[in-house]
């Protein structure tokens, strides 16, 4: 029973978020093949979304009860309706594929290759989950500790954010230990299933919708590479394994892209999704308020309407600041400040030492001393490259991210080699899936010739 | 044309390579693995959740020197004992000690003025002021 539980758990949050994405991106009256990059998104949407709404009930209700559970219902016979009244046909299915490559006649194999890579996958990410119940480091020391606050503290789930509790960061945000939280209620007790199986749908989330995504962009190898190469990045799924929030911000980092270079191809709706994923990735680590705000001036910057990004984006948004300002003890970083502050700044060993840092850990990318940055920068000297407005953003953001690390680094009033070693690989491998659906979405194999493969289908096709 | 295959077989031969040793060191990793600290400490500290009232804030003493163990059981005992807060203290109501050696333990009640009220096991003491 209690593993029932679990799964009606987390089954739940999917089928609010697959709904809510539906709602967004309408589909047919039947399932069509663009509904499992619908399901991907739905997982992690469906997520936030729930981990948003305990920490409402929590606010209103003050406490955890049983009774959360029919809110959830609720929510998800709504959002439900909803998708169902707004089946009014899939744009994905109408637009054009991608002409065929030389890569076509590579479809099975690749496959085959996609499906080995991912039972070798799984079972990593079981065997670590077994070694490490509790997460490592940060998982247990934060955001787990920070669940079994909310979950036992009843009508005290306040104090979990006091500043005794400096050294469990109180003022990340929710999104992990709320839906922990959450998900407990549902099981009546404090599982460890819960916060792997979290983890779980986490990481494979982020691989199916970066393989879908770029399926549903028109080139089924590309995706499937582009999978076959973040399956193959040994530290995403230890990471992921480990419980820490980094995968669920990568999550949220990749579908805020995806969805930001799949605009042309949406209703306008779809850029609603994208500003509630991007208000996901602040609810999730503070990283995700400055993604925010860089994909934010990035949509100013190419002339985009703002007002529907920001409307999807609204009340996560105010729930953050009624957290930040009601709840969450200041930020570590502001205790650097004035003289010691310019002295940071203008201090040249700090430069000398962040850049160091970030050659080392680009050297030693991927774990297991085998670097996937390795066969994509060969692949890139092979390959033609094209330039798209979509892609052009995103590799500015992702820039703009390293840049507001590195600067982070500069004014930390913690010792920077320490804290370098301690957060740069992570803060890198939250990136990492966006940066790999941006090459992908970047590098172009050949068009087959017509001697090799006569036809191109057309676009009218619905596989 | 074979040059632009090339990439494509790069990226398979490196992810398949990297799965195979992942998998491999994770299996080393779990027949060779040594019981967690963090969160075995549960069942030793469940009772005196029950005891001490929600809200309050423990002191923690210890007779370990290095910082980095130091932190790592009051992290832990954090963990176990939320959602009690564990400061590094002895100035609370009640406090914590956490001992290595026996013959540590009377030196340190006498130095913070502590009076044993319950022995938690793993050395672990559940204490308050004399």
């Amino acid at each position: 029973m209690p593993s029932a539980a679990v799964l009606i758990s987390l089954l739940v949050p999917i089928i609010i978020g697959f709904a809510f994405v539906r709602a967004c991106i309408p589909g047919e009256k039947h399932l069509c093949r663009h509904d499992w990059l619908r399901l991907c998104l739905g997982v992690g949407v469906g997520f936030g979304l729930c981990s948003c709404a305990f920490f409402v009930w929590l606010l209103v209700y003050g406490s955890v009860h049983v009774f959360y559970i029919s809110v959830e219902l609720g929510l998800a016979i709504i959002l439900g309706a909803l998708a169902v009244s707004r089946a009014t046909g899939c744009r994905l299915c109408r637009s054009p594929m991608a002409p065929k490559t030389t890569l076509s006649r590579w479809t099975h194999p690749l496959v085959i290759v996609f499906v080995l890579i991912f039972l070798l996958a799984c079972m990593s990410f079981a065997l670590e989950s077994r070694i490490h119940p509790d997460g490592q480091g940060d998982a247990w020391a934060i955001w787990n500790l920070r669940a079994r606050f909310l979950f036992r503290g009843g009508e005290q789930w306040r104090t979990s954010f006091s500043r005794i509790l400096f050294w469990s960061h109180p003022d990340y945000p929710l999104l992990l230990p709320g839906l922990v939280a959450r998900s407990w209620i549902y099981t009546g007790a404090e599982t460890r299933n819960v916060p792997i199986g979290i983890a779980a749908l986490f990481t494979f989330a982020t691989v199916g919708v970066l393989t879908t995504g770029l399926y549903a962009l028109g080139d089924r190898e590309k995706a499937l590479l582009a999978g076959i190469v973040l399956l193959g990045t040994s530290s995403f799924i230890k990471l992921g394994a480990a419980q820490y929030a980094d995968v669920p911000i990568g999550f949220f980092f990749l579908t805020s892209i995806l969805l930001l270079c799949m605009r042309d191809r949406l209703p306008v709706s779809g850029t609603i999704l994208a500003g509630t994923s991007a208000a996901l990735a602040a609810w999730t680590k503070n990283e995700g308020l400055l993604f925010f705000v860089l994909l934010l001036i990035v949509m100013k910057c190419t002339k985009e309407p703002v007002s529907r990004f920001l409307s999807g984006a609204f009340c996560i948004l105010a729930l953050l600041t009624m957290f930040k300002l009601s709840l969450a003890p200041p930020d570590y970083l502001t205790q650097n400040t004035g003289t010691a502050l310019f002295q940071d700044v203008t201090d040249p060993s700090r430069y000398l030492t962040i850049a160091i840092g970030f050659i080392y850990e680009a050297i030693n990318f991927g774990g297991q001393h085998l670097n996937p940055l390795l066969p994509l920068f060969a692949a890139l000297f092979l390959l033609k490259r094209k330039e798209t407005r979509g892609a052009r953003s995103a590799a500015i953001i992702l820039t703009g991210m390293c840049a507001g690390v590195f600067f982070i680094y500069l004014i930390t009033p913690v010792e920077l080699s320490w804290q370098i070693a301690w957060s740069l690989a992570r803060l890198l491998l939250q990136l990492w899936p966006a940066a790999l659906f941006t090459y992908a979405y970047v590098v172009d194999f050949p068009v087959a010739s017509p001697a090799i493969i006569p036809e191109t289908i057309p676009s009218s096709i619905n596989q | 044309m074979r040059g632009l295959l090339l990439a494509p077989i790069l990226m398979i031969a490196f992810a398949t390579a990297s799965s195979v040793a992942l998998l491999r060191d994770a299996s080393l990793r779990y027949v060779h693995r040594t019981p967690q600290v963090v969160g075995a400490l549960d069942v030793d500290l469940a009772s005196l959740r029950q005891i001490v009232p929600r809200g309050e804030t423990l002191g923690f003493i210890t007779d370990r020197n290095d910082v980095e163990a130091v932190d790592e059981r009051l992290y832990g005992l954090s963990y176990s004992l939320a959602p009690l807060i564990v400061e590094n203290t002895a100035n609370r109501r009640f406090v914590i000690g956490d001992f290595r050696r026996k013959a540590n333990i009377p030196i340190a009640l006498t130095q913070y003025r502590l009076r044993v009220v319950e022995t938690l096991g793993n050395g672990f003491l559940f204490c308050a002021p004399q």
